[in-house]
C-alpha cells in the first residue's frame, strides 16, 4: 500500500467547503498567524473576498505573514478583495452590555459580506474573525457562545466558510468542562494543535503510560463509543473525550503526562 | 443483482446472521484467536456457496491458515478443485497497487463469483504486516472500502492485532469499519461506532 497525503489543518484551511465552520486552538503566535494567513492566501488564489476581524497587534502577525507570501495587501485592499475590520472596535457595535444582540450584529455581518462580495465580482467569500476569542478571554465565554452560535447561522444563511481562532490550552482539563463542548457544538472542524502526527504520539503515548494497554472491557468501550460531539477533528483528540468520558478518574492524569510528553519533545527538538 | 438472501451466515458463535455489505474489523491477540476466528468464517462462507478470499499475514500465513482449515474438517481438495477458496499471503496480493485498483480488484471477484454460481463474496484480511508510515492511506484505504462494499454481495473481516496497535490506531480502525466484532466470552457480539468523527489518522 502506497501511503496517501494525511489530512492536515492546511488542507482543511485551504478548501473549508461551503458553511465550513473550523475553530483553531492555538497558544503559540507562530502556528496562529500561519494558519490565518494560510486560510487567506488559499481563499485570495481562489478569487475569493476575504474578511479578517483582527485586533490591531495579531493584523501585524498576520500582514507580516501575507506580505511574506507575495501578496500585496494594500492593492487586496483597493480591489475590495480583502476587507479588514478592528475586532476591538468592531465589538461594541453590537454587544448589549455581555450579550451580543443577533438584531444587530447578523445585519451587520450580512452588508460586510454583501460588500465583499463587491456586487458579484466575488462570489465567493471567507471569513476570519477573533471577536468570539476577545470576548472569551475577556471572561465572557458566555457572549462569545452566543456570538459564536450568531456567526453559525450567518455562515449558513450566507453560505460562506468561518474560521475562527481561540487562545486556548489544550491539555488544560478546566476547558473541558464547558468551552470545549461549545466550542465543538458551534464548529464543524476543530483544529487543536500544529502537528496532528506529534500530537497522537503524545496521546498514545500518555494513554498507554496512564491507563495501560487498551484491550477487554476498555476495547469494547472504545470501538463502541460514539461521541456527543458533533465535530470533527483529529483521531488524537477525539480520544481525549473518550477518555474523559469513560474514564473520568485517569482524565487528568493523561492530559498532565501528554503535556509533559509535549514540552519534553519540545525541549528535545530546540536542543 | 440476483435473488439470493441478503444475509449470510457469519459463522461465530453468538452472530449467525449478517447482511451483505458488512466490512467489519476485530481485534486479536494471539494466533489461536485469529484461527478460532477465521476458520468459523470461512467454513460458514463456503457452507453457504460463497467464494472465499484469505488475505494472510503473520502470525497465520498462507501455509498454516491451510493447514487450520483441513485440521478443523474442511476437504481441502474438494475446495481446490472447486476453486471456492483462495488463500494468498498479503505481499502476493496487494503489492504496490493503490487503494483504488485494489478495490477494484475487489469488485471484480465478485463479480466473478456471482457470474460463476456463487452467491456471494466472502474476505478476510490480516493487517499485521502495516507499519506506522502506512497507517494513514490504510485506514483511507479502510474507508473507501466501507463504501464501497456497502450494496454488494460482499462481506469481509479485516484482523488487527492489539498489540500492535495504540489506542488512536484502535479508534480510527474502528470508525472506518461498518462494526467491530468482539468475544467477550465464548459467544461474539457486533459492537457498532460509525459516526465519522475522526478527521484523519
Amino acid at each position: 500500500m502506497q501511503p496517501g497525503p494525511a489530512t492536515s489543518w492546511r488542507k482543511l484551511l485551504a478548501d473549508p467547503g461551503e458553511n465550513g465552520h473550523i475553530v483553531q486552538l492555538y497558544q503559540d503566535d507562530d502556528f496562529y498567524g500561519e494558519a490565518i494567513s494560510h486560510f487567506t492566501a488559499e481563499g485570495l488564489v481562489r478569487g475569493e473576498s476575504i474578511i479578517l476581524v483582527a485586533t490591531a497587534p495579531h493584523w501585524k502577525n498576520i500582514a507580516g505573514r501575507l506580505h511574506g507570501k507575495g501578496f500585496d495587501t494594500a492593492a487586496l485592499f483597493r480591489q475590495g478583495q480583502l476587507t479588514l475590520l478592528d475586532a476591538d472596535a468592531t465589538l461594541p457595535k453590537f454587544m448589549a452590555g455581555n450579550t451580543p444582540d443577533g438584531a444587530i450584529f447578523k445585519p451587520l455581518a450580512k452588508q460586510t459580506i454583501e460588500r465583499a462580495r463587491a456586487g458579484g465580482k466575488y462570489p465567493r467569500v471567507r471569513w476570519w474573525g477573533e471577536m468570539v476569542n476577545v470576548l472569551y478571554v475577556d471572561g465572557n465565554p458566555r457572549g462569545s457562545t452566543r456570538l459564536e452560535e450568531f456567526f453559525d447561522e450567518v455562515a449558513h444563511e450566507e453560505n460562506i466558510a468561518i474560521f475562527c481562532s481561540f487562545l486556548m490550552d489544550k491539555f488544560d482539563p478546566k476547558i473541558y468542562d464547558e468551552a470545549f463542548g461549545n466550542v465543538c457544538r458551534t464548529h464543524s472542524h476543530v483544529i487543536p494543535v500544529d502537528d496532528y502526527a506529534r500530537h497522537r504520539v503524545t496521546v498514545n503515548r500518555a494513554v498507554a503510560e496512564v491507563i495501560g494497554e487498551i484491550k477487554g472491557p476498555l476495547l469494547q468501550s472504545l470501538v463502541s463509543w460514539r461521541s456527543a460531539a458533533p465535530t470533527l477533528m483529529p483521531t488524537s483528540q477525539a480520544l481525549l473525550l473518550w477518555v474523559k468520558e469513560h474514564l473520568p478518574q485517569s482524565f487528568e492524569p493523561v492530559l498532565a503526562r501528554a503535556r509533559e510528553l509535549e514540552h519534553g519533545s519540545h525541549v528535545h527538538r530546540r536542543s | 443483482m440476483n435473488g439470493h438472501a441478503h444475509i449470510t451466515d457469519c459463522g461465530l458463535t453468538g452472530i449467525k446472521a449478517i447482511p451483505y455489505g458488512l466490512h467489519m474489523c476485530h481485534f486479536y491477540e494471539r494466533r489461536q484467536d485469529l484461527s478460532e476466528t477465521l476458520v468459523p468464517y470461512f467454513v460458514a462462507g463456503l457452507q453457504k456457496n460463497e467464494r472465499c478470499i484469505w488475505i494472510t499475514a503473520e502470525p497465520l500465513d498462507a501455509r498454516a491458515a491451510e493447514a487450520e482449515l483441513a485440521g478443523a474438517g474442511l476437504n481441502m481438495a474438494a475446495v481446490d478443485r472447486k476453486g471456492s477458496l483462495l488463500i494468498r499471503d498479503h505481499s502476493d496480493w496487494y503489492g504496490k497497487h493503490d487503494a483504488g485498483k485494489i478495490i477494484e480488484r475487489w469488485l471484480e471477484e465478485e463479480r466473478r463469483a456471482l457470474d460463476e454460481g456463487y452467491i456471494g463474496l466472502r474476505i478476510a484480511g490480516n493487517t499485521s504486516f502495516l507499519t506506522p508510515a502506512d497507517w494513514s492511506a490504510y485506514m483511507d484505504y479502510e474507508q473507501r472500502v466501507t463504501e464501497a462494499f456497502a450494496s454488494r454481495r460482499i462481506v469481509t473481516l479485516c484482523s488487527y492485532r492489539v498489540d500492535r496497535h495504540a489506542a488512536a490506531d484502535v479508534l480510527d480502525a474502528a470508525h472506518r469499519h461498518s462494526c467491530t466484532l468482539e468475544r467477550p466470552d465464548e459467544g461474539w457480539q457486533i459492537l457498532t461506532a460509525r459516526q465519522d468523527l475522526m478527521l484523519s489518522a
